[in-house]
């Protein structure tokens, strides 16, 4: 699959184990949700014995082989949406895009980056994964408008950069409109 | 340099196609449905109240790229106009639901900080497919692909050009 490269992937790549993490994080529920089904179905069979006994084996096989073809999908999709994801910290903007089915891009120039901050999850801990989040002043944003998965070193190096550059463009901007004032 | 030129909504028009896109959506969805013996009769009386409105908005839908404001104007009964100043746009959001994608369309919608940026309406589904200013956000629906990362581009040269006095990030 082609990967969406951009100089910033390059240098803050997207770990691949973030694959693994998403397929598992889907997975969980589904596996959950399936266990509680079965160890009811098993436990009221184990009562009423005998015929309705005997189709248990048959329903297990068939509950796992749906989670393995289940999982397989999904880790397969995890791979698409990776390759696919595409982000770059240009001259004026961020641009991050996602998605291989539905593409969704926000562009936020730097000026109006309010917030940085980087997080992880049960499953990312487990992976040692972070997550990059930043928002401009709107609700949506703070939604949409993050890097997900990268490793710690990937982390501290695009933190550091985005809040370089956007000090950097500030303090352009200042000293721009401070040199337009003095001479009005 | 063609700066001279006012770039609106007759350069990067919202496509036909996208009058058609709820009719068409709708006619699928029974056609897959029937497919299962099953048909939505109710959903087909939708069709008149899409084709009357969807053109009507469309043709009251206008915006134009000044130098210092995007102005839109829109409104079929009632009329509305905003100057959105290119300093103060947060972010720029260009997106294609599945049947834009299909069909080569696209989304643009460009955000500011009014309105507490958004926080009393989460974007839904229903609300991508308003056209123009509501809350803080010009939404503009249904444009081909090209148009919409052109008109993309222009807005991003327009926001560069016109930066705010004061910073707007507490960094």
């Amino acid at each position: 699959m082609k990967i969406a490269m951009s100089k910033t992937r390059e240098q803050f790549p997207l770990s691949e184990k973030k694959i693994m993490k998403k397929t598992i994080k889907v997975n969980l529920a589904l596996d959950i949700m399936l266990l509680v089904v079965w160890v009811i179905m098993a436990v009221s069979m184990g009562f009423s014995g005998g015929v309705s006994a005997g189709i248990l084996v048959p329903v297990t096989m068939a509950i796992l082989a749906f989670l393995f073809l289940f999982f397989l999908a999904t880790y397969v999709y995890q791979k698409w949406y990776w390759s696919v994801y595409f982000y770059d910290l240009t001259d004026d903007f961020i641009i991050i895009k996602k998605h291989p089915i539905t593409p969704k891009e926000i562009t936020i120039p730097y000026e109006r980056v309010q917030d940085i901050y980087v997080d992880q999850d049960l499953l990312d801990r487990f992976f040692g994964l972070y997550d990059v989040h930043l928002s401009s002043a709107t609700i949506a944003s703070g939604m949409e408008a993050h890097i997900d998965g990268v490793e710690k070193q990937a982390a501290d190096g695009l933190r550091k950069a985005l809040l370089e550059t956007v000090q950097r463009r500030i303090s352009k901007n200042r000293n721009q409109n401070l040199n337009s004032n003095s001479t009005n | 340099m063609e700066n001279n030129k006012l770039i609106t909504e007759k350069d990067y028009p919202i496509a036909t196609l996208w009058i058609f896109k709820a009719p068409i959506i709708i006619i699928l969805m029974n056609v897959v449905a029937l497919f299962f013996g099953r048909y939505f009769p109710v959903l087909v009386l939708a069709f008149p109240v899409y084709l009357i409105a969807n053109p009507l908005i469309r043709g009251n839908f206008h915006y134009s790229l000044g130098e210092k404001f995007l102005l839109v104007k829109q409104g079929v009964i009632s009329k509305k106009q905003r100057n959105l100043p290119y300093g103060v746009i947060q972010n720029v959001f260009l997106r294609q639901d599945l049947f834009e994608r299909i069909f080569g369309l696209a989304t643009l919608r460009i955000e500011n900080a009014a309105q507490a940026g958004g926080a009393r309406n989460v974007p839904t589904q229903q609300e991508q497919e308003n056209v123009g200013a509501s809350g803080n956000k010009v939404n503009i629906p249904g444009l081909k692909k090209q148009d919409a990362e052109e008109l993309r581009n222009l807005i991003l040269k327009k926001i560069k050009e016109n930066p705010l006095e004061d910073s707007q990030s507490g960094l």
